[in-house]
Parts: structure tokens; C-alpha cells; sequence
């Protein structure tokens, strides 16, 4: 400890936000262990300010501080400048809590949140001294261990990961902790505690697959190394969320971070069924905590941080069964403690509205539709269920209200998009800033659109899984024709994303292990955070690529036949392979698929758990 | 708010070790969940955005450790000073502590207003033979100083904000100096800017990132006596 400390009290008065790598909040764990313990560390592979934002973060930290066999550090990816000093001074990277080198753990254990962040967790282990690649490394190393909806294909990082948890964490990485516990008390070795834990449900061990390919080189499925292993890995599944321990006390941190606030989990999982959403899909069925839970957790964790916003969080807040009874005591509660409550994603009704009024008072922030896509078709396309109807009659509303700013989201490049589906954008903003100058006497005023546009990533394990991405020239096509039309309509704002990166977000996230060498040769010629614009290398990693012969196009631009043999195929969020065919086939004749809540559409979800929420409105 | 009588209370605190590192609008920020969680009825500014009525006298550049800075909160009730301290204290990180708390007449003018000097002190790793007498002697002293808006290094005459420079020890190691600066509420010098001028006259080397700087406490003018600022309101 005092080793790295001594070096860092130098390091610290050179780099900017040194608060970044000192630990010490409120509710950071810190521990003597003993030699016993198994110590595991959470590794974030962004900033602190990103990673210390994520929920998933904190509550794994909480259930495996609450074990006796294991304790949890954390440890982020240090900017630039720190990673230069540290390299400088041969500083190794160290967890927060103890200043431990993480050559030093038993486990080191990345979240993969998004596909940009995979050169960060090169830059760790490279600034950690561990071995990037999994068969470099011994039985002295730290067990590499990854989770998180990336790995719903994590096939591009399995070469530099000994196992991959899929699936929800909170039952099976506390087990698997403590299983490793036990085989090293008993002297056994990596090989026997990975053909142990393959037998649990969710755990993935990449080595034990070998991937075959014809003599083109395309793909043809894996060939097992060892007979034991499982065929196919289906994901963890906690079947209730409401007895799990939800964190009480949540890691304050001591600089200001994207969202600094408390958090409950509202619910797990989603109905609405967007056909373009990871997150949709794999994190289903809908679970839901009970209404005293989410209370308990809220006043709790807000009178044990004095935190002064508290957040809901899920995937789509207003479909909460005890929505309205739940947000009402919350506003009370709130309102008496000077607590801004924040609920992302509603639902424009009229107790949105009245939610809304109540608690943001007099300072509006801008009210924001994800509306996704510029028609109705398109939206029917995406099973988007938002209509411009719902739109207009919530605008009118918002405008009564005071309202002045509104943010509008959209997707481009979504399938069978069209250049009328782009009209269709540049339509509904006008008449939303002709309605606006209608409330304020024909006049502009303080009135705004804003319109966000990303670009499309087909994401394994959804019905756009085996659609072609725009080229980035489509792309760019597609932006400026927007940009001259949108700038011409005064009030109107219009953001986009850069094209390359989105390329390679859908490179990563249909590539299969060929690209591990592409991955290690971009972190070698300086690419690293590559999800931040600033500072993105895009020469670098049109070199990497070129050099290991990758051609992005094939995976980023191909229309791939539903019945080809996928990589990603190894894993599975349990629902069934005709279910995404059937979405995808409906999706081209722009036929809209109900609300789970409606009655069940038959993912095949539920053979494998319970789906209590799904047809709870059936009839209605 | 309105009508309500208003108290305000003047603690110290010391601020030390990695804590250095969290810079003074985080500390405010933490001060003010701090205040939260103790459940403390501090007052609020009136206005659209009304925020904590709390003032931290004199900003602590980043990196440098306290011994006792001062902070001021406005409050609705009246507390026991011991408890006010006690209570806040249960929700610091290791590394910030409040030492010191004494209710003050409440004033529209701050504690900022009346500081005089700053006491540092500080060591520097292999800096010898300072000659601090002909330093200070000087008609001028020169640092370098970056400006805000040029981000150029600009040269100004601090002797003015000079009150003593004094050699506490001189070892193998370094040297140990304590440093009176004056203060102004809006205007500090940072002693480390004329650390390194210092060093530079004397010919001596200068390691920037090993000097370590802790301000021992902050006085005021009292009938014509410099005191510390805990003791101003007595």
C-alpha cells in the first residue's frame, strides 16, 4: 500500500482531477483482508466520472463486501495524462481502496457497458503489468472475469478474458467468488475451478470453444476443446428481484461525477419490445421491486449520503404497476428535504404532466420525446410506440404549462429508412416550432427544438441483429441533408454522432475473436477511449484493421441470412432464435407488435422463468 | 424564511492527507451533503435557485493540506456549537474534520471580509542554503505567475503580500520554512509560486511536485492584534 501511495503523493500534483484515483469516499469499503480473501476488483474501463454513474457498479460492490470470503475494490481507467505519469514513474495501476497493484488480486473484473470501451481494458491490464491475452497467462495472474450487455457478444474481447459471466450478476458472482475461495484453500488449479464453474448457469469460459471456419474464412460454429463444457451458455437469471439486497448506502463520490445522486431500481427488464433495443431483449422478463422496497431504498440511501437528487431507474418508468401511488409519496418526501427527484423516461400523460409541473417548478428543463424515427411507418418499423398524436396532445399541454425547450431523439439509418422517413424529421419540428410560435403571440422567442440523431448499430440478440449498418457515407449523406433543411426552420438544433465510431460499435458488435488482434494492435498505436469524440484515433484503428486483415464492411455492412451460424449464437438471453425471425419478418411489412403487458408474444423467455408481469393487462 | 431569526456559526476544520486532493468547489459540494445528512435547517438564499447559505473563507489551493480553514454556515435554528460540529462530523470522509465551532453575530458581510494574513508551512525536498534574508529585501519580488486569460507565465511583484518568511530547519532532506502571507478576499499568492522564486534567487534546486504546503491557520486584525480567526468573535 504505502509503496504506491509514496509514488502517487509526486504523480498526483501533475495530473488534472488527482481526486480521480484517491478513494476515500463515503461508503468505500476498506479492509485489511486476510490471506484468505478472496479479493476481487471492479474494474471500470472509463473515467471515474463515468464509472462511478453506474448503478451495476454499486451493487455488486455491496454483495460481495457483504460475503465473508471476498473483498470488492474498485479501479477506473486513468486519463491520458495520468496513464503517461504512471507509465513515467512505472507506477503500476492500483485498486482505490487499498492501493493494491491488480497483479495482486484474485480476480479482476471489467463491466463492458459499451463496445467503445474495449481498448480501455487493454490500457488496464497493459498499466496493471497483467498479460493481455488469456493463454499468456499463468497460474500466479489474476483470473480475468467480464459481465455486463456487451457480453451478449463478447467474442472480439474472449481472447483476453478467462471467464465471462452473463447475465444478471448478484447471485452467481458472489458464488463464484467463494467457489474460487475454496479450490485455492484446496491447492487446485485454474483449469479445475473453470471446468467447476462452467457447470452454473450464465458462465461462459471462452477457451473451452475453438471457432471453426470454412476455407473462405466465414464462420461456421465452435468446436469444443473440452467435452464437459455446455453447449451453449444461457444467461443468469435472478427470478425475483425484490429480496435481492439493493444498496443502501451508495459510494459517494468526493468530485462531481455525471450522475451523483440515489438510485432505485424500479425494474428489471422491459415490455415494450423496440426492436432495435439491446437492452429490451436481453434483460427480459420484466421484474419488478415491490413499492416499500423502492420507498425503504430511497429514503434510505438519501438520508445516508445527503445526496440532493434522487433517481428512478429503469428502462421505461411509467410502466411501473404502482407508478402513480409510488411517485406521488416520493414528491412529498422529496419536496420536504429540498431533493430533486429526476425521472428519466416517462411517459407524456397527464400525471407526467402533473409530476413534472410539481417538481420542477418554475425552471423547466427541456422536455425530451425519443421518438427514434421521422414517420409513422418507420416507427411501426421499430415497434416504436409513440404516435405524432401523443406527441402534439403533450406538446399543447407542455406549452400551457411554460414548457419552452423540447428535445427530440431520433435513430438514422434504422431499417428500410428512407428519405421521406428524413422529411418526416424535418415535418414534425416545424410544426412543433409553428405550435410554439402559435402560444407565444407568432413569435419565436425563448421557444427550441432540439434534435438528436444517432446512428443505428445493429445489436446481436435483437430482429435488427442481421440488418446492414449504414456506410459512414450514408451516414454523413443523411446528416447534411438534415442540417441544410433543419438550420433553415429558426428555433431548430440539430446534434449528431460521428460515423466511424458507430462503424466500429457495429464491428464489435457482430465480429467474432478475429478481431482480438485488431484491438490489441489499435491500443498499441494510441487508440484508447474511444467513445469520447475528443481524442478518438480514427487512424489508428483504420491501421489496426487493415494490418490483421479485417474488413470492417463485412461486418458492419453485410445483410447477414437469419439461418447462417453467428459467433454471438454461443450465448443466449433466452429467447428463441424464430421469435427474432418472426419480429424481423413483421418489422418489414411495418406490423407492430403489443406491450407484453398485453398478453404474451411468445419470446420463449418463459421456459426459462417465471413471467409474472407479462399479460397482467390482457383484456384490457 | 421570512421573519425567522437567523444563526450563524464559525468552525475550523483540518483537511489532510489525500483529502488535499478534492479542490474547494468539491469540498462545498461535500459540505453541503454533509449539512443534508446531519439534517441540519441550514438557511437559503431567497430567488429561483436558492441555494445553501454557507461560505468557505478563503479557497485552499488544490494539493495543499489545512490545519484549521474556516467555514460559516447560516442557520434557521439555534444549535449547541459542540453538537453542530459533532454532527457534521459523522458524515466526513476520513481525512476532514471540523475541530472548532463557535456561534458569530450574524452580518450581511462574511468572515472573508475581515482575514488579514495566512500562516503556511512548508517543506521542500532538496532546497538548501535559502537566502531568504536577501530575498525579501529585495525593492522586488518577482514570481512567475500563469495568467488567467493568456494562459502565459507573466511576471508580478509580490513583496507587498510578504509579511515573514522564516527557516524553521534545514536537514539532508530539505528544508522546512514557515511562510505569514497576506490574504485578500478575492487575491492570494500562492506560496508556491514564490517557493520556486525563492529557490531560483538562492541558486538552490527546486522540485516542484515534492513540496508539500499546509496552511496552519488564517488571522485577523483585532484592535490592532493579529489573531486567529477563531479567536476574532470573542
Amino acid at each position: 500500500m504505502s509503496s504506491v501511495q509514496n509514488e502517487l503523493d509526486r504523480l498526483l500534483l501533475k495530473v488534472e482531477k488527482p481526486a480521480r484515483y484517491i478513494g476515500g469516499e463515503l461508503h468505500s469499503v476498506v479492509r485489511r483482508p486476510s490471506a484468505d480473501t478472496v479479493r476481487f476488483a471492479f474494474c471500470f474501463p472509463d473515467l471515474y466520472e463515468i464509472g462511478m454513474s453506474y448503478m451495476g457498479l454499486n451493487i455488486l460492490y455491496h454483495l460481495l463486501n457483504r460475503t465473508d470470503h471476498t473483498y470488492c475494490e474498485r479501479c477506473f481507467t486513468p486519463a491520458r495524462d495520468m496513464m503517461a505519469a504512471m507509465k513515467q514513474a512505472d507506477v503500476p495501476l492500483f485498486t482505490l481502496e487499498t492501493k493494491t497493484p491488480l497483479n495482486e488480486m484474485d480476480f479482476v473484473g471489467f463491466t463492458l457497458q459499451y463496445e467503445l470501451c474495449y481498448t480501455n481494458i487493454l490500457a488496464m491490464l497493459d498499466l496493471a503489468g497483467i498479460p493481455a491475452l488469456s493463454k499468456d497467462r499463468g497460474e500466479e495472474d489474476p483470473i480475468i472475469i467480464c459481465g455486463g450487455p456487451c457480453v451478449f457478444n463478447a467474442e472480439p474481447v474472449a481472447d483476453f478474458m478467462d471467464v465471462i459471466l452473463v447475465g444478471d450478476g448478484e447471485e452467481l458472482l458472489p458464488e463464484i467468488c467463494r467457489i474460487r475461495g475454496e479450490f485455492r484453500k484446496e491447492g487446485r488449479c485454474k483449469d479445475d475451478f473453470y471446468k467447476e464453474i462452467s457447470k452454473l448457469q450464465g458462465v461462459y469460459i471462452p477457451k473451452f470453444y475453438e471457432p471453426v471456419r470454412d476455407e473462405n474464412g466465414v464462420f461456421q460454429g465452435y468446436k469444443k476443446r473440452w467435452e464437459g463444457a455446455p453447449d451453449r451458455i444461457l444467461k443468469a437469471i435472478v427470478h425475483d428481484i425484490d429480496p435481492v439486497d439493493f444498496p443502501k448506502e451508495l459510494i459517494v463520490p468526493l468530485i462531481e461525477v455525471v450522475h451523483d445522486r440515489a438510485v432505485a431500481e424500479l425494474f428489471r427488464g422491459c415490455t415494450r419490445g423496440c426492436r432495435f433495443c439491446q437492452a429490451g431483449m436481453v434483460y427480459r422478463p420484466v421484474r419488478e421491486r415491490s413499492e416499500e422496497k423502492v420507498i425503504d431504498i430511497a429514503k434510505t440511501q438519501l438520508e445516508n449520503s445527503g445526496q440532493g437528487e434522487l433517481s428512478l431507474l429503469s428502462l421505461s418508468t411509467s410502466d411501473y404497476t404502482r407508478f402513480e401511488p409510488l411517485v406521488t409519496e416520493l414528491m412529498a418526501y422529496c419536496k420536504a428535504r429540498q431533493v430533486s427527484l429526476s425521472l428519466p423516461s416517462l411517459r407524456m400523460d397527464n400525471f407526467s404532466f402533473k409530476v413534472l409541473d410539481e417538481i420542477q417548478g418554475v425552471r423547466k428543463t427541456g422536455l425530451t420525446f425519443a421518438a427514434e424515427a421521422g414517420t409513422q411507418r418507420l416507427r411501426d418499423v421499430i415497434n416504436k410506440n409513440v404516435t405524432e398524436e401523443h406527441i402534439f396532445t403533450a406538446l399543447r399541454q407542455a406549452f400551457d404549462l411554460g414548457w419552452t425547450s423540447v428535445k427530440l431523439y431520433f435513430m438514422m439509418g434504422l431499417p428500410t429508412e428512407t428519405y421521406e422517413d428524413l422529411d418526416g424529421i424535418i415535418d414534425l419540428s416545424r410544426r412543433i416550432m409553428e405550435l410554439a410560435k402559435e402560444h407565444n403571440g407568432g413569435k419565436v422567442g425563448r421557444y427550441s427544438v432540439s434534435v438528436s440523431v444517432s446512428n443505428f448499430v445493429p445489436k446481436p440478440d435483437t430482429p435488427f441483429m442481421w440488418v446492414r449498418q449504414n456506410t459512414p457515407e450514408e451516414f454523413e449523406q443523411k446528416h447534411y441533408y438534415l442540417k441544410d433543411r433543419l438550420k433553415k426552420i429558426k428555433g431548430v438544433v440539430f446534434r449528431y454522432h460521428g460515423s466511424y465510431a458507430s462503424m466500429l460499435e457495429a464491428v464489435f458488435a457482430r465480429g467474432g475473436r478475429e478481431l482480438s488482434a485488431a484491438l490489441l494492435r489499435a491500443y498499441e498505436l494510441g487508440a484508447a477511449f474511444d467513445a469520447w469524440t475528443e481524442g478518438f484515433r480514427q487512424d489508428a484503428w483504420e491501421q489496426a484493421l487493415a494490418e490483421n486483415g479485417i474488413d470492417a464492411d463485412y461486418f458492419a455492412l453485410n445483410d447477414i441470412d437469419p439461418d447462417a451460424p453467428m459467433p454471438w449464437e454461443i450465448v443466449g438471453c433466452g429467447i428463441t432464435k424464430d421469435f427474432f425471425k418472426e419480429e424481423w419478418k413483421k418489422a418489414q411489412e411495418a406490423a407492430t407488435t403489443p406491450d407484453c403487458r398485453l398478453g404474451c408474444n411468445g419470446c420463449g423467455v418463459n421456459a426459462h422463468t417465471e413471467c409474472r408481469w407479462g399479460g397482467i393487462y390482457a383484456g384490457n | 424564511m421570512q421573519g425567522t431569526e437567523m444563526h450563524r456559526y464559525l468552525m475550523s476544520f483540518y483537511k489532510k492527507g489525500n483529502m488535499r486532493f478534492i479542490s474547494h468547489l468539491d469540498l462545498q459540494r461535500l459540505f453541503k451533503r454533509c449539512i443534508k445528512r446531519a439534517g441540519i435547517a441550514v438557511a437559503y438564499s431567497n430567488g429561483f435557485n436558492p441555494h445553501e447559505k454557507i461560505n468557505i473563507v478563503h479557497p485552499l489551493p488544490l494539493g495543499f493540506e489545512t490545519d484549521c480553514d474556516y467555514f460559516e454556515i447560516d442557520t434557521e435554528n439555534a444549535y449547541p456549537e459542540q453538537q453542530l460540529a459533532d454532527s457534521m462530523n459523522l458524515a466526513l470522509p476520513e481525512g476532514i474534520r471540523f475541530t472548532f465551532c463557535r456561534e458569530i453575530p450574524y452580518s450581511s458581510r462574511n468572515s472573508s471580509s475581515v482575514t488579514e494574513n495566512s500562516l503556511y508551512e512548508a517543506f521542500l525536498p532538496s532546497s538548501q542554503n535559502l537566502n531568504i534574508d536577501g530575498f525579501i529585501i529585495q525593492d522586488r519580488v518577482v514570481i512567475l505567475k500563469k495568467d488567467k486569460k493568456t494562459k502565459q507565465l507573466v511576471e508580478k511583484d509580490v513583496k507587498d503580500w510578504i509579511v515573514s518568511i522564516f527557516l524553521l530547519e534545514e536537514t539532508e532532506e530539505g528544508s522546512r520554512l514557515s511562510l505569514l502571507l497576506r490574504s485578500a478576499p478575492n487575491e492570494t499568492l500562492n506560496p508556491v509560486n514564490l517557493l520556486e522564486s525563492l529557490c531560483a534567487f538562492s541558486g538552490s534546486a527546486f522540485d516542484r511536485e515534492g513540496v508539500r504546503v499546509t496552511r496552519k491557520d488564517i488571522f485577523a486584525l483585532k484592535d490592532g492584534q493579529s489573531v486567529p480567526l477563531s479567536r476574532y468573535y470573542e
